[in-house]
């Protein structure tokens, strides 16, 4: 085995499914979904990890990176950010090298032996007529009137919309007017185009089942078609359009036979297509997908952004939804063919890889961070290894031990839907009946007695309000509250008054804050409060300071000048500083 | 015969008279010659001001903040008593007092306690409370006995610390030991009495357990919590007492390895079983690890032995009243009234159980006695329950006052402020209901109830991310509130819209 070495010492503790092959947290390795496969680039049958790298914010240089076990041994830097990395073979039960489709901009360059080989440029879309035919007038004018070009392709970008406008049109109309001339000069006859976007890429298999086959390419478009690549001359098999954007593939099957592509939408439409029928809609999902794996019972999972799982049939019926603890980074399905399993992990942001065997939660796996892609297959001799990209950078490689059983997990995980729990409810006792029996017999004389009490409560009530709040508290025009804390060990303390207006319009004017102290010096002593908005808390700072060694305490009241009852009063305890901190 | 006159008063426990005839036969006699009348003064003056301090412990601000023998900082639920956890919660949630922790059943050292993690909170919680809580353990104490001293001796101290040869008494174990506690108690200077226990202890070759275990009062009392333990630890291998178990556990709980405690607690109960003083160890450290039925089943062997241990029936009460029978927890406070316990506290738990336990005959002269009794302490929050009689019996304005009243009484009454933003609701004033709710979230961030009905609030207007970040609050102080959980739901439900 090159490279990878089954370290039982870390990861081989008795439960764990998983051998640890490879931890390497500084890979500085930053990738997303879909840009990950494990090919033979070689032709030596050994297959290499491929992963397309966005590289860092400030390091704006994406790389195809490959990596044979923890080494890097080659890198090729790419112009634009890549959508997708996959590979395939292009002849049939032929042993030879595969060959590595990266999807990039509005096109798709294909390596052999990780040399370029070609380019796959998308073809062009039609310019709408009306904006085809504003330019092409433009082009045969001799005398070039800004004016009337501009106000005819805003009126077009008003009836059409951004989206079905071409790129040169819209710079047109975002420029100073002062450099239109010379724009629309020097473009006004070069033809109009209006080129594509690749926004997902994937393989299916052509038309043979045995290892290795030659596979087609799957485009998907953001003017929302699906290309269909023969492997050989890289020209389009099929062609289907679907009116929105794709943004991932799951394909199973041959597709000169029955082959499927599922397809899911920016939008979260989710269809199929066969070969030679218009796509079939199954349904719109609540949110955006994060990925959709083929199972093997021809059934398909989805990852959606919310958090759930959702399992479809091949037909497109919605089987079952699994909520997944923390967010959804990224999913991929682990066929094991041995024990007749298709599971799927789930990568979570805080709990883990899970994996699931359908509906049920077998294992999960932990993982220093979160991981933000993943990739399944095999890698170097090893048919069943997982390789793990971080959201910091690492990258982690698994192996699943042949050993690893998942069914016992499965029994368990259907026990307890079955039995409701149980709630903890107090039994009412012997007392609380006897005196139910008594409230029974003298009902009349309990209610009065409450009433006359609640009656005289009231009053009590009213006459320590009437005491201690005054009229313009609470009920004024305009209420405040008046929240003061202490801060400090002492003896300085600061004392912060919190003010707050709770009506809807503005304070008065007039207010200010008087302190009445206990054994401290409040400084200031008396302060003008600013004017409140509404809603908004305003802090207000005095300092204290003990004048002796016991606690002392302030009376801050909140007045106002044509007052002489204050409008809220409030009081807090100094307590007691420290004899000396020695130092 | 003057000699013969102070024994008889010191047996008499006449201290102070003791104190002033030892004054008189010392000044007539050189030290020296009356050494007994000198040891009969010393125990006199210490007697005056002995206080248990076992007991009067508590955690002061610098060592709950600032001292670290916590070997985890993140400990796994239930193996710490500052992340008590929700391993053991039991079918309720109890209310918390200003500073955080679940209410007990009585008010004793460590309960005021916050479990606060930040600086800030730490400082701001406790000290505003009414009673304001210590910086160090050490001060709260030290600042009482230093006055006391000062007063009994007018004339300067009776013993010079500075000028004694400490070496010269520590060989006498007659009256070192008096001596150490003369240091100790009536001058505490800790520093002193450790110096003494020290060379005492090396003269008696280590062999004195006394000696041992004042080594250890005094290390703990310098903070040296792990020296302490040590010294615990050996002075029982000598001798079983429950003084130092006792003290034992309070180290181990002061390091905040609450299970090795109750380890300690179950060993100590095999040497003197059903022991009161271990059996409240027990129940208080079950409360504050959140496991209500461990902590009962130890409050009910406690009342068994002793029928009228206040901590235990008050604790047993409480239970009962936050378990939804409140005719039970009735029985335990007339109980408590029955033992003359009179105080407002008392009466706002009777007419509050009156109250749930539908005896309505009552409620109102319960609380109209607790009224009338309460300290400023009290004041808010029997104006806090009565504003739940009123509320229950429809009298919205009554509640609204009486929410007002305890604000008055207590300004940073969090719930008092939460419930009258929901009776602002009520009436439609949005703003004022905004204020409040901040107002109890800044003052109680441990309180969940403002966070979701600011969450609430918000979500109504239609404030989604404000919404949403009060209801992760709530939910990180709660996690199981249903309520918020489904409000998150909702939220999440709008985020993740397309």
């Amino acid at each position: 085995m090159h490279g990878l070495r089954a370290d039982h010492n870390i990861g081989g503790l008795g439960t764990s499914r998983w051998l640890e092959a490879l931890w390497e947290p500084a890979a500085r390795l930053y990738t997303l979904p879909n840009a990950l496969d494990m090919l033979d680039v070689s032709g030596d049958g050994d297959a290499r990890l491929v992963c397309a790298d966005l590289g860092t914010l400030n390091v704006n240089s994406p790389k195809i990176r490959v990596y044979k076990g923890g080494d890097q041994i080659t890198e090729h830097n790419m112009v634009d950010p890549p959508c997708g990395v996959v590979g395939f073979y292009t002849e049939n039960g032929e042993p030879q090298s595969s060959v590595l489709a990266v999807g990039v901009g509005s096109s798709v360059y294909i390596f052999k032996n990780m040399r370029p080989y070609f380019k796959y440029c998308l073809p062009h879309i039609d310019v709408h007529p009306k904006e085809r035919e504003i330019w092409h007038k433009v082009g045969l004018d001799e005398e070039l009137n800004v004016l009337t070009l501009a106000d005819e392709l805003d009126l077009l970008l008003k009836e059409l919309g951004a989206g079905f406008i071409s790129p040169r049109t819209l710079k047109f109309l975002s420029m100073d007017p002062n450099l239109r001339v010379s724009f629309a000069e020097q473009y006004k006859r070069i033809p109009l185009i209006k080129s594509n976007a690749l926004t997902a890429i994937s393989v299916i298999r052509r038309d043979s089942w045995n290892d290795p086959a030659s596979s087609c390419l799957v485009l998907g478009t953001e003017f929302g078609e699906v290309l269909i690549l023969d492997p050989r001359t890289f020209s389009v098999m099929d062609k289907h359009l679907l009116q929105w954007p794709p943004v991932a593939f799951a394909c199973t099957g041959l597709w000169t036979g029955d082959g499927r592509i599922l397809i899911v939408g920016r939008d979260g439409k989710i269809g199929v297509i066969k070969r030679g029928s218009p796509v079939k809609l199954w349904e719109k999902l609540p949110s955006p997908a994060v990925a959709v794996s083929p199972l093997n019972n021809e059934g398909i999972a989805v990852t959606i952004m919310d958090g759930t799982l959702i399992g479809f049939s091949s037909k497109g019926i919605k089987l079952w939804h699994v909520r997944v603890p923390g967010a959804i980074l990224d999913s991929v399905s682990l066929p094991v063919p041995q024990i007749g399993l298709s599971l799927l992990a789930v990568s979570t942001a805080g709990y883990g890889i899970r994996v699931y065997d359908g509906k049920h939660h077998v294992d999960t796996l932990k993982i220093m961070e979160p991981v933000s892609a993943m990739k399944y297959g095999r890698m170097g001799q090893e048919e069943r290894t997982m390789a793990m990209v971080t959201v910091g950078g690492g990258l982690s490689v698994k192996i699943l031990k042949r050993t690893a059983d998942f069914s016992i997990h499965n029994a368990i995980s259907n026990l307890p839907l079955n039995d409701g729990s149980k709630f903890l409810v107090p039994k009412k006792t012997r007392l609380f009946v006897e005196q139910t029996i008594r409230e029974r017999s003298e009902a009349k004389k309990i209610h009065s007695t409450f009433q006359q009490g609640l009656l005289r409560l009231r009053l009590m009530v009213a006459k320590k309000v009437v005491e201690t709040l005054n009229d313009s508290q609470g009920a004024g025009p305009h209420p405040l509250t008046m929240e003061a804390t202490v801060l400090g060990l002492g003896p300085n303390y600061q004392i912060r008054i919190l003010l707050t207006n709770i009506s809807d319009e503005l304070s008065d004017t007039d207010l200010y804050i008087v302190c009445r102290t206990e054994n401290t010096n409040v400084k200031p002593r008396v302060m003008d409060v600013p004017l409140l908005p509404s809603g908004i808390p305003i802090p207000i700072v005095l300092n204290a300071i003990l004048k002796g060694r016991i606690s002392g305490r302030v009376e801050i009241l909140l007045c106002k000048k044509s007052k002489t009852k204050p409008v809220a009063v409030t009081a807090v305890v100094l307590p007691a500083a420290e004899e000396d901190i020695e130092t | 015969m003057e000699l013969f006159k102070a024994l008889n008063l010191f047996n008499q426990g006449k201290y102070e008279d003791c104190a002033t005839i030892c004054t008189n036969l010392l000044k007539k006699n050189p030290l020296n010659q009356v050494q007994t009348v000198w040891v009969l003064k010393m125990r006199a003056l210490t007697l005056q001001i002995y206080v248990d301090d076992i007991e009067g412990e508590e955690e002061g601000i610098a060592e709950s903040l600032l001292d670290n023998y916590t070997i985890s900082s993140m400990p796994r639920p239930g193996t710490s008593l500052k992340n008590p956890g929700t391993s053991f919660t039991g079918q309720y949630l109890r209310p918390k007092t200003q500073s955080g922790r679940p209410l007990t059943g009585v008010v004793r050292p460590a309960t005021q306690s916050a479990m606060s993690q930040s600086i800030e909170q730490t400082l701001k919680t406790p000290r505003t409370a009414m009673t304001a809580r210590p910086i160090t353990a050490s001060s709260s104490r030290s600042v009482r006995l230093g006055t006391a001293s000062m007063l009994t001796e007018p004339g300067g101290p009776f013993i010079q610390l500075s000028r004694l040869n400490i070496s010269k008494y520590a060989s006498q174990p007659c009256i070192a030991k008096p001596l150490f506690e003369y240091i100790y108690y009536h001058e505490h200077d800790v520093r002193y009495a450790l110096d003494l226990a020290v060379q005492a202890t090396q003269v008696c070759q280590y062999k004195d357990w006394w000696w041992k275990v004042q080594l250890g009062k005094c290390y703990y009392s310098l903070g040296l919590i792990r020296d302490a333990e040590q010294q615990f630890k050996s002075a029982l291998k000598d001798s079983k007492t429950i003084e130092v178990i006792l003290r034992l556990i309070r180290v181990y709980v002061r390091l905040d390895q609450p299970l090795t405690a109750l380890e300690t607690c179950k060993k100590g109960l095999e040497y003197f079983s059903n022991d009161v003083n271990i059996l409240t160890e027990m129940g208080r450290i079950f409360d504050s690890l959140n496991n209500m039925s461990m902590s009962l089943k130890y409050y009910k062997i406690i009342a068994q032995e002793d029928a009228s241990h206040t901590e235990a029936i008050a604790s047993i009460g409480i239970h009962h009243f936050y378990n939804d029978q409140p005719e039970l927890a009735l029985r335990y406070y007339r109980r408590l009234l029955q033992m003359g316990v009179y105080n407002a506290e008392l009466f706002n738990n009777l007419g509050l159980c009156c109250f749930y336990a539908q005896q309505y005959d009552h409620v109102i002269s319960c609380f109209e006695r607790a009224i009338s009794l309460s300290t400023d302490e009290t004041m808010a929050d029997i104006w806090y329950n009565v504003s739940h009689i009123a509320l229950t019996v429809g009298d919205i304005t009554m509640a609204e006052e009486c929410l007002k009243l305890a604000i008055v009484s207590d300004n940073r009454y969090a719930l008092a402020y939460n419930n009258l933003g929901v009776i602002q609701i009520r009436n439609g004033n949005i703003t004022a209901a905004r204020t409040y709710f901040h107002a109890a979230a800044n003052i109680a961030n441990f309180l969940y109830e403002p966070h979701f009905n600011s969450a609430y609030l918000a979500y109504k207007v239609g404030d989604l991310q404000t919404s949403y970040i009060a209801v992760q609050k709530s939910l990180s102080t709660y996690p199981n509130h249903a309520d918020s959980k489904t409000l998150l739901n909702k939220l999440e439900r709008y985020f993740t819209y397309m």
